[in-house]
Order: C-alpha cells, then structure tokens, then sequence
C-alpha cells in the first residue's frame, strides 16, 4: 500500500531526509527568535533571548532521558520477576 | 421535579443488565451500538436544560442525582462520546459480561458527573470502583487476579477516605452532605481526606501506582475504558470541589514529571501510556491547583482532548497487543510494514498528546500553562513546559519508533500475526482521530462547552505557535541523537508500590504466623481450662434448680457435668426426646394456661 | 431527654406467636420421617405463620403501643412476662422472616445430601427458633436468661448433628462456651441485680435503664463487664471459638443459627442488657461506652484478620460473622443515636446478607462437595447465580452502597463522629479494607480462577432450586434493604425514640 511505500522510500533516502530536516530545524529556530524578539506573549524577559525555546527544548529532552536512566541505573530497575517469589 | 427525568447513567446500567440476553449474533451488534448512542443522546437532551433534577429522599436526606451545570456537561458528554467509541472499538469480543462491567462503569463516572451531593458520589465512586476492577480480571491471566485485588484494595481504601472526609464534613458543618467547592483557603481534616480520596483515583502520587499496575493488564478493550474514566472523573470532583487548593499545583506539577521519568525506563507500551496519564492529569491536577477560570477551563479542555487522545493511543497499542500478543518494546519492532494503519492512527495521538499544532493536545494544555504563566507562577510554566518535551519523547517518538521501526525484535510467530485489526478496532480508531484533529481545527467544537465562556483564550498565536514548535522540533532532534541511550530494556521499575505489594507480604505473615496461632493457642487453651469452671458452676448452682431454672434448662446443667467422654451417650439419641418431650410439656402448660 | 412512654396492649397474641415454632416442632415430630413432605411442610407453614403474625404486630408497635403479657408470676418483681416493643420487633421480624427462607432452603441441603435424623434436625430448629422469638419478646432479664439457655440447649444437637469425632469435638465447644459464661457470669449478675433493685424488668426506653444512681459504680462496671461476656453469643474475643467450632454443623443451621439466630440472640441481648439494664444516661456517665467501643474494635479487626488465613469457606464466614457482630456492639456503645441507629439496624443488615454468604457456602457444598476456597477455583463459571448473590452480599458486608451495609456503616461513622472518638473511625476503615481483602479473592478465584487440576469446565450446573431460590430472595433483600432502609429503620427510629 502507498503509506508503506512512501516509508520505504523515505527510508532508503534517509541522508536526504535528515537534510531537510536540520534545514526545518534551523528555520524554526530562527522564525521562533524573530517572532519572540517583539512579542507581548513572553512571560519572562529571558523568553526573548535568541533561541531560547529551542535550547530549552533540546536541553529538556537531554535532561529528561540523561536523569531518568541515571535513576532507574540507580537501583530502581530490576529483573522482571522481581515481586514473583 | 414533577417531570420525568432519565439520567443518561440509567440507560447504561439497563442496557447492561440485558446484555447477557441478547447473544444472539443479529441483536448483539445493533444492541451494543444503540446502548452507548441512546446515552450519549440522553446526555445531549439533559444538557440542554441545566438545572436539578432526580431528587430522590432517602433516610434522612434528600439525594441529588441530577445536577447539570456548566461543568456536569462538558464532563458528561466527553464520557458518554467515549462510550461510544471505546463499545464500538470492543464489538468483537464476544463475552457480555466485559462489556457489561465497563457499561457499569461508564454509568458510575456519568452517576458521579451528575450527581450533587457526596452521598450519591460516594454511591458512583464504588460502582466505578468494583465495575472497572473487572476489566482487569477479564485478562485472564495468572497476574491479572492479583493485580485486580490489588487494584481494588488501593481504591477501597481511598473511597474509604472520601467517606471519612464527607462524614466528618457532614458533623462539622452541621449536616451539609452537598457535593461543592469547598473551603480550601483555611482547610480541615475533612478538605484533606476528601482530597486524598480524590487524588487518589487521580493517580497523583505517592497514591499512583495503582495506574500504571492495572492499566498495563487490563483487557484491551478494558484499558481503552479505563484510561478515561477513572482519573477524568476524579478530575472532575476536584474541579467541583478542590479549585484553587494551592498545595495541588506542586503535587500537579510533580506528578508531570514522575510520569516522564518512570516512562523512560519502561519496556511495555502500554504501561508507557500509563505513565503519560500520570504526566498528564498532572497538568490537570496543577490547574485545579491554580484554580482561575482560564485555569479550571484549561483542565476542563485538557481531560476533555485527553480522553480521546489517550483512549486512541491505547487502541492503537491495544490492537498490536490485539494482533501480536505483545506490548513489550523488546518483542516488538519494525511493524509499519505490517500495520500500517494502526501505525497512523497511534501517530495522531501521539501528535496529540504532544500538543502538535492543528492538534487537540495544542489547544487544551497550553490553556493550563498559560494559566501558570498569567498567575505568575513561572517554576509551574516552565516545569509543565519541561515535561511536555518528555510527553513527545516518549509517546509521539519512542512508542511508534520501538514498535513500528527500530530494531525488529519480534519473534517469527509475533510477526506473522501482525495486521491491522478488524474493521470495527479500526474504525473506532478513526473516529478518535478524527475527533482529536477535529478539536485541534475548528475552535468552536470544545471551546464552546467550557465552564468559563468569559475566560478567553486563544491558542494559535504566532508566539505560541513559535514556541511549542521549536521545543518540539529540538526535543525530536535529542531523541534522534541520544537514541542508543534509550534502547529499551526487559526490566521493571521499582516504585512506591514497594511499600504495600511487600507491606501486603509482612502483614499476611504477621496474620498467619502470629494472629491466627494465638488464636488457635486461646481457643485451646479454653478448650481445656473452661470444662472447669463449667463443672464447678454447674455443681454450685443446682441448688438453684428451685429458683425457677425449668426442668429443660436444669436437666442440661446437670447433663454437662459429665462432659469428659459422656457427652456421646447423651447425644447418641436421647436428647432428642428429652427436648421433644420438654417441648410438649411446655406447649400444653400453655395452652391450657391460655384457655384456663 | 424527653420520651412518651408507650401504651401497654396486654394481649395473648404473644403467646400464640410463641405457640406457633412449638406446634410447628410438634408437627415436624409427629409426621417424622414417614412423611417427609408433611414434615417439612409443617416448617414451611409454621415459619410462615410466625412471620404473619410478628408483621401483624408491626405497625401496632410503630404508632407507640408495646404488647406484653405475664405468663407466671414466681416471686415479687421474679415473673415469666413477654413483651413486644420496637426493639423485639426488629429481631423477632428478621428470625421469623428468615425462617421461612431457611426452611425451604434446608429441606434442599438435607434430601441434597440424603442426610441421617432430618426429624430430629427440623424438630430442633423449630425448637431453637421458638428460643429466639422468646429471648426477643422478653420483658425482663430472668425471662431472657431462660430463653437464652434454651436457645443453646436445642441447638446443641444441630452442631453436632453429624455425630462425628470433630461434630462432637464442635460441640462440646459450643456449650462449654456459651453455657460456662451464661452460668459463670449471667447467673450471679441477675441475681446481683435482682437483689439490688428488687425487679428483673426492662424499663421502656434505652435510657433510664434499671439500676438507678444509687448503685456503687464499681458494681455497674462489673455487671457490665459481666453482661458483655456472659451473653458469649454475641461473640466477642476471647469468647468467640465456639462459633468456628459450631461450623461443623450442616450449612442450614450455620445460616440460619449461627448468623442470624444464635448469633443475633447474644448481640440482640448485650444490647438489651446495655440499653436497658444500664441505659445510655448511666453508661454515659460512668464512661462505659467509648472503651467498650474500642474493646470490641479488637474483635472487628482482629477476627477479620484471622478470616484472611482461612481456606475453609464456612470459617472464614464464621469469622467474619465475629467481626460483624461487634459491629452491633460498637454501635450501641457509642451512645449517640445514630451509633445505636447503626448497631442496631445492622442486626438485620448483616442477618439478610451473612444468611446469603452461609447459603452460598451450603449451595456449592451441595453441589460440588468443596468446601474450601482454593478449591473452588473456576467454579463461579459453573454455579453463577450462586456465586453472584454471593459477590453482592459480599458488597454488603464491605458495606458499599447501595446494598445494606452502606447504611450501617454511613450510621455507624456518624455515630463515631458524634460520639467524638475518632480512632473508632479509623477501625471501621481498616476493617473494610479487611472485609474487601477477605471477600474479593472468593469471587474472583471463583470467576476467573484456573479449575483445579483434573476438572473439565461443565456447563451451567446450580444447586437444587429450593436452595438457589431462598439465597437468591435473602440476596434481593439485602439490595432492597440498602436503597430502602425503612422497613427496619422505622422501627430503630422508635427504639431511640
């Protein structure tokens, strides 16, 4: 079926893909700076740094899964049969 | 109320009650579309005219069981539309009793939606409660028992908080069981157990490790019911009762990002999802916590998207678990080939309950955030802020990337079962998708049925738009770089479960090895020691024999005092006849005292 | 507090009610068992006209009459007199109506299991009924005690009705028990307190009671202690064995007797003991409820722990009954009205669902010969209507609405509130946590369990319908009891007055 196929397509021109993506990428961040720099939406003054959003979305994700493994490293997980005996 | 008026909750628990009935193949179908229809166009009709109605007396009070007011009807009819589409998503299972328990369900969080007092909301609590647990045990599976108990004993114990509080309310306030807003700037003991009972089936934690528990076995069809109504309806009942509650905007705020974290140590799909219903009623919890209009319509819209969006992503895992009889991301992989649908579906979801623009996620949970921002609670903005990066991390990338690309970790016979469901899973599905873009495009379809009409908000500003798309786009790009660090893993977590799975384990030792050998100890001990005493007493009191102990009485006092070993003569046939005869001597005494 | 003092009715009608189990024993005697159907149709009949005739009396009671009537007269303030008010009619209405169910439902289990002596066994029934509609038409505490004896003298043959070692060994529990401490404390205190007021008789409201100011209080505690653990029916630790024990008897007799009959008779008379011996102003003022309250607290949670270690369905019902009768106490002992509202209202409630459970537990055994939990595993699949009125009168001992113990336990905690002790509250809770954790694994293993090893899944398979009917009626009832509580609340309205 069609759906399948375009993600094969896709998927064998990764490469290309990726491209255009970091191009999307870039031009958000950018139109995002230019739109926050005059907007009475921010919140806070430093919302109205350049790229903030962007950097606050990338460090989120760091944050979240960097943390998260360290804890569940921490002792947290455990075999799966854990509460069985 | 002189006029009739039909709670839609009653044409649920009817059309229940006659479902065993109608398992002839030609009526089964219709029936369980017509059911869930008739109630969500019951719930239209009693929409449309707010007021009181269905007071019933009983005892001492008068029973509300139908309030509808602006915030009973976007509730109301969120959960009767969900009926609709979770029954019809569940038409091919054949066992009645499935769909009854979830119909029972479904009538217990319209009943609690409803309703205006806490007497009758405690009644829909517990119905909800013991209705839904059977979702659980209709797994069938070895674990399903214990986890359904389990589930059980955690929600018996928070209704039994909620009891605790409106009774102590009802003393306090002299007799006021009215189910309201209630006093949360200077708040008692009752506020706090009434708000333990609640946040308890919120899954707020350290009360919610019952979700992730249940949700993660229940039935297919039982989770798509039960990721909706439970912790929506206990939403509600915060929002009716708890606005403003200051100390729910960090638990709200917490509970956002516990849910995040536990998500990304989770191998099964579906728990994931679980995990993300925490993240997410947290943002519900904090707007009730905030407590503005703007805030308490942002909750409203948020359980309101939430519910379809949520209902949709467990279908869509539903129904690999359906077809392949996995959810585990170590068993699964590389599926787009095979469900390609179900793979589009779960994405719209996942772009949903990522807030996506143009979709349903986009327009209901700014609302809250917003709402922190203008109550100029920053900590709250950002932190929600920062937890939805997470929810797109996990639910619109890690669940379709490990199950539909990825490493292809399923075994052969996992793959060749895998196809897109039957027509009516998919077509459930579909309607979920359409409802959820359908919110997200065109304002007006949820929008107009907010509590607040005054509280404007509008969420497609070039700023807001700008905003949600770079966080989402870089937060794409972080998953994409830290990839190998999320590889999944055949683990479980520990959680605050611990406490009571192994709490459970200390008491029933504690009952068996001690309580039960004590008692045992007492009652042997009785055993030999009270022949004693019986024999004295029985010795000393015969000359009292006179006094007026009949002969029946008397005769027996004397007969025990040879209990050691004679007791077997006299049972062995006599004393049958020294009763009957006793018996008669009374009878006649009687009667001819009556005729003398 | 002011109360209207009843109008007296002296009328015989309470000798004929008395009459009726009587003529129904001779009856069940007389046919024997050449005609079994006659024999068991005198039962049926007599427990129906019984029943009549209480109801007949209901609403008499209700607009503010008491019937009573002396039988002898032995000494001066020493009579045999009967009585009905609003507090008998509760008991008496329950015992007789529920006869009728258990009848029926016997005759099912016996000829279900072609048992030996059903004569005898329906003749001692009868016999133990016509004990139980005497202990609740009492007028004075000699008249009780008498009755109260007899009721644990005719059932002495249904326990151990079996005539077994371990039916003997229940037994010889059973009266050891409940005749030691009838004898050893029940005896003395009536005779204590005959010759410290002079008279036996039951004042007309619960709070007067009988001994007056002028009784030194270490003597009203003692009575009192001697009162809660003479009248050992009631079942309250350490004095509880004998009603495990007594399991061992047929499941009719456990239904009926050891849940409703028996086991009532000792809550129903502490609470007359209580209400009326004492009276609320003087346990008020000597502070006797509260610590009773929580004494008996002990008995809720801790026999609703030990019913969690038992496998033995019938044991874990009876220990449950335990829990549940203490219930009753707690409520009267917290003083207030809606604490005595609670206890007593759930003499009925627990009457019509724990006679469910027991029916249950003989409906299966019928069936299948199972008498232990683990072993019925699956079964639900097999016997549904059975297992269901056995889920839902499960519901009512947890007591979530709307089925009856709801009621209990919303009066119950309001009473605990009223009555300012909040750790009673917190017992309630933890016992209903206990009931769910008790009661939810039979229902569950029972639906969704594996059948054990060696077991092929059989269709629909119930017990005989004489058994499936009564339970099923009792478990309707109990429903019907919780969304409209006021047949019996009526009548706890008019005991408090």
């Amino acid at each position: 079926m069609i759906l399948v196929q375009l993600i094969d397509y896709l998927r064998d021109r990764l490469k290309y893909v990726n491209r255009v993506c970091y191009v999307v990428l870039a031009a958000v961040a950018v139109w995002g700076s230019l739109v926050a720099y005059d907007s009475h939406h921010a919140h806070t003054a430093m919302e109205k740094w350049p790229f903030f959003w962007s950097i606050f979305g990338f460090l989120a994700c760091a944050i979240i899964i960097v943390l998260s493994k360290w804890y569940g490293h921490s002792g947290i997980m455990t075999r799966e049969d854990y509460y069985d005996d | 109320m002189i006029d009739f008026w039909m709670h839609p909750a009653a044409i649920l628990i009817v059309g229940a009650l006659l479902l065993p009935f109608m398992q002839n193949p030609v009526v089964r179908r219709p029936f369980l579309i017509a059911i869930p229809v008739l109630t969500f166009l019951q719930v239209m009709v009693v929409n449309g005219a707010p007021g009181t109605y269905g007071v019933v007396s009983w005892m001492d009070w008068m029973l509300t069981f139908g309030r509808v007011d602006n915030l009973s009807i976007i509730f109301g009819f969120i959960m009767s539309l969900m009926c609709c589409v979770g029954t019809i998503y569940g038409l091919h299972v054949k066992n009645p009793y499935e769909h009854m328990a979830a119909w029972l369900y479904v009538a217990g969080s319209l009943g609690a939606i409803y309703c205006g007092d806490y007497l009758v909301l405690f009644l829909f609590w517990e119905l909800m409660a013991f209705s839904s647990v059977f979702l659980v045990w209709f797994r069938k599976r070895k674990e399903s028992q214990k986890i359904g108990y389990r589930y059980l004993l955690v929600h018996t114990a928070g209704g039994l908080f909620l009891l605790a509080g409106f009774v102590l309310r009802y003393h306090a306030t002299g007799g006021d069981y009215s189910f309201g807003q209630l006093d949360v700037d200077h708040p008692t003991l009752y506020t706090y157990l009434i708000a333990i009972g609640l946040i308890l089936n919120a899954a707020v934690p350290p009360f919610h490790s019952w979700l992730p528990d249940a949700y993660g076995e229940a039935t297919v069809t039982g989770s798509v019911f039960m990721c909706a109504f439970t912790t929506k309806t206990a939403i509600y009942a915060m929002a009716r009762s708890l606005a403003g509650f200051d100390i729910l905007i960090p638990m709200g705020v917490i509970m956002a990002l516990y849910g995040v974290v536990y998500a990304v140590l989770e191998n099964d799909a579906r728990r994931l999802l679980a995990w993300h219903i925490i993240s997410q009623v947290g943002y519900m919890v904090t707007g009730v916590g905030i407590g503005t209009a703007l805030a308490i319509n942002g909750t409203c819209a948020h359980a309101f998207a939430h519910i379809l969006y949520k209902g949709l992503l467990f279908m869509g895992t539903g129904s690999v678990l359906y077809m392949t009889g996995k959810s585990k991301f170590t068993e699964l992989g590389g599926l787009y080939k095979k469900m390609p649908w179900t793979f589009v579906f779960t994405m719209i979801g996942g772009l949903s309950i990522s807030a996506w623009p143009l979709f349903s996620g986009f327009v209901s949970k700014s609302m809250i955030v917003a709402a922190a921002f203008g109550d100029h609670i920053m900590w709250a903005g950002f932190l929600l802020t920062l937890a939805s990066a997470g929810t797109f991390l996990h639910t619109g990338l890690k669940v379709p990337y490990y199950i539909w690309f990825g490493k292809n970790n399923c075994s052969e016979e996992t793959w060749e079962k895998a196809q897109d469901p039957p027509l009516n899973m998919m077509f459930a599905m579909g309607i979920a998708s359409f409802l959820c873009l359908l919110i997200g495009v065109y304002l007006p379809f949820m929008y107009d049925m907010l509590p607040y009409q005054w509280a404007e908000y509008h969420p497609y500003t070039a700023y807001h738009l700008a905003e949600t798309l770079q966080i989402l786009c870089f937060t794409a790009l972080g998953f994409f770089l830290l990839l190998s660090k999320l590889t999944p893993e055949a683990k479980i977590s520990i959680d605050l479960d611990w406490f009571y799975r192994k709490g459970g384990d200390v008491f029933m030792w504690l009952d068996r090895v001690v309580f039960q050998t004590v008692d045992n100890w007492v009652g042997r001990i009785w055993d030999k020691v009270g022949i004693l005493p019986l024999m004295t007493i029985s010795k000393f009191w015969s000359w009292f024999d006179w006094h007026g102990i009949d002969g029946v009485v008397d005769g027996v006092a004397r007969g025990v005092r040879g209990l050691g070993g004679q007791v077997r003569r006299l049972q062995s046939g006599q004393i049958q006849y020294n009763i009957y005869f006793a018996a008669t001597v009374m009878a006649v005494a009687i009667i001819a005292y009556v005729f003398a | 507090m002011e109360i209207t003092a009843p109008t007296i009715i002296n009328s015989s009608i309470l000798l004929w009610a008395l009459l009726i189990p009587l003529v129904g024993a001779l009856g069940v005697f007389s046919f024997g068992k050449d005609s079994p159907n006659f024999r068991e149709g005198s039962s049926v009949l007599a427990a129906i006209g019984l029943f009549l005739t209480i109801l007949s009396m209901k609403d008499t009671v209700l607009a503010g009459n008491m019937y009573q009537w002396q039988v002898f007269d032995i000494l001066p303030g020493l009579t045999l007199t009967l009585r009905a008010d609003a507090f008998s009619m509760i008991f008496a209405l329950i015992a007789s109506g529920l006869w009728i169910a258990a009848a029926f439902y016997s005759m099912g289990y016996m000829r279900g299991l072609n048992e030996h002596a059903q004569t005898r066994f329906n003749t001692c029934f009868a016999l133990a009924i016509f004990g139980a509609i005497g202990v609740a038409f009492s007028d004075n505490l000699f008249t009780m005690y008498l009755f109260y004896e007899f009721v644990s003298i005719s059932t002495y043959p249904l326990v151990a009705h079996h005539q077994d070692d371990e039916a003997y060994e229940g037994a010889k529990k059973y009266i050891v028990y409940l005749t030691t401490t009838a004898k050893g404390l029940l005896l003395p205190a009536m005779i204590l307190i005959y010759v410290l007021t002079g008279t036996l008789d039951f004042p007309t409201n619960i709070y007067e009671g009988m001994l007056g100011g002028d009784v030194q209080s270490w003597l009203v505690i003692m009575l009192f202690v001697f009162c809660l653990f003479g009248f050992a029916k009631n079942g309250v630790m350490p004095f509880h064995h004998w009603l495990p024990g007594a399991m061992v008897a047929p499941t009719p007799v456990s239904a009926l007797l050891h849940a409703v009959a028996v086991v009532k008779v000792g809550v129903f008379c502490t609470a007359r003991g209580f209400l009326y011996i004492f009276g609320v102003d003087l346990m008020t003022k000597l502070n006797l409820g509260i610590p009773t309250a929580y004494f008996v607290g002990f008995t809720i949670l801790m026999a609703s722990a030990i019913a969690l270690t038992k496998d033995n369905l019938k044991a874990r019902l009876a220990y449950s009954t335990v829990s549940q009768l203490s219930y009753i106490i707690l409520g009267v002992c917290l003083l207030t009205p809606n604490g005595i509202a609670g206890g007593l209202i759930h003499i009925a409630n627990h009457a019509f669902s724990k006679i469910t459970l027991f029916f249950c537990a003989g409906a299966i055994y019928v069936a299948t010969h199972k008498k232990y939990i683990s072993e019925m595993s699956g079964l639900g699949r097999t016997m549904p209507w059975t297992f269901g009125a056995f889920a839902v009168a499960s519901l009512s001992m947890i007591g979530a609405p709307p089925v009856a113990g709801f009621v209990t336990k919303w009066k119950l905690l309001v009473g605990t509130i009223e009555s300012g002790a909040l750790g009673i509250i917190l017992i309630l809770l933890a016992s209903t946590l206990l009931n769910v954790g008790y009661f939810a694994p039979v229902t569950y293993k029972a639906f969704f369990g594996k059948r054990p090893e060696g077991e092929v899944e059989t269709g629909v398979k119930e017990a005989p319908l004489s058994m499936v009917v009564p339970l099923c009626a009792a478990c309707a009832i109990s429903v019907y009891i919780g969304i409209n509580p006021d047949f019996f609340m009526d009548l706890v309205k008019a005991v408090i007055g």
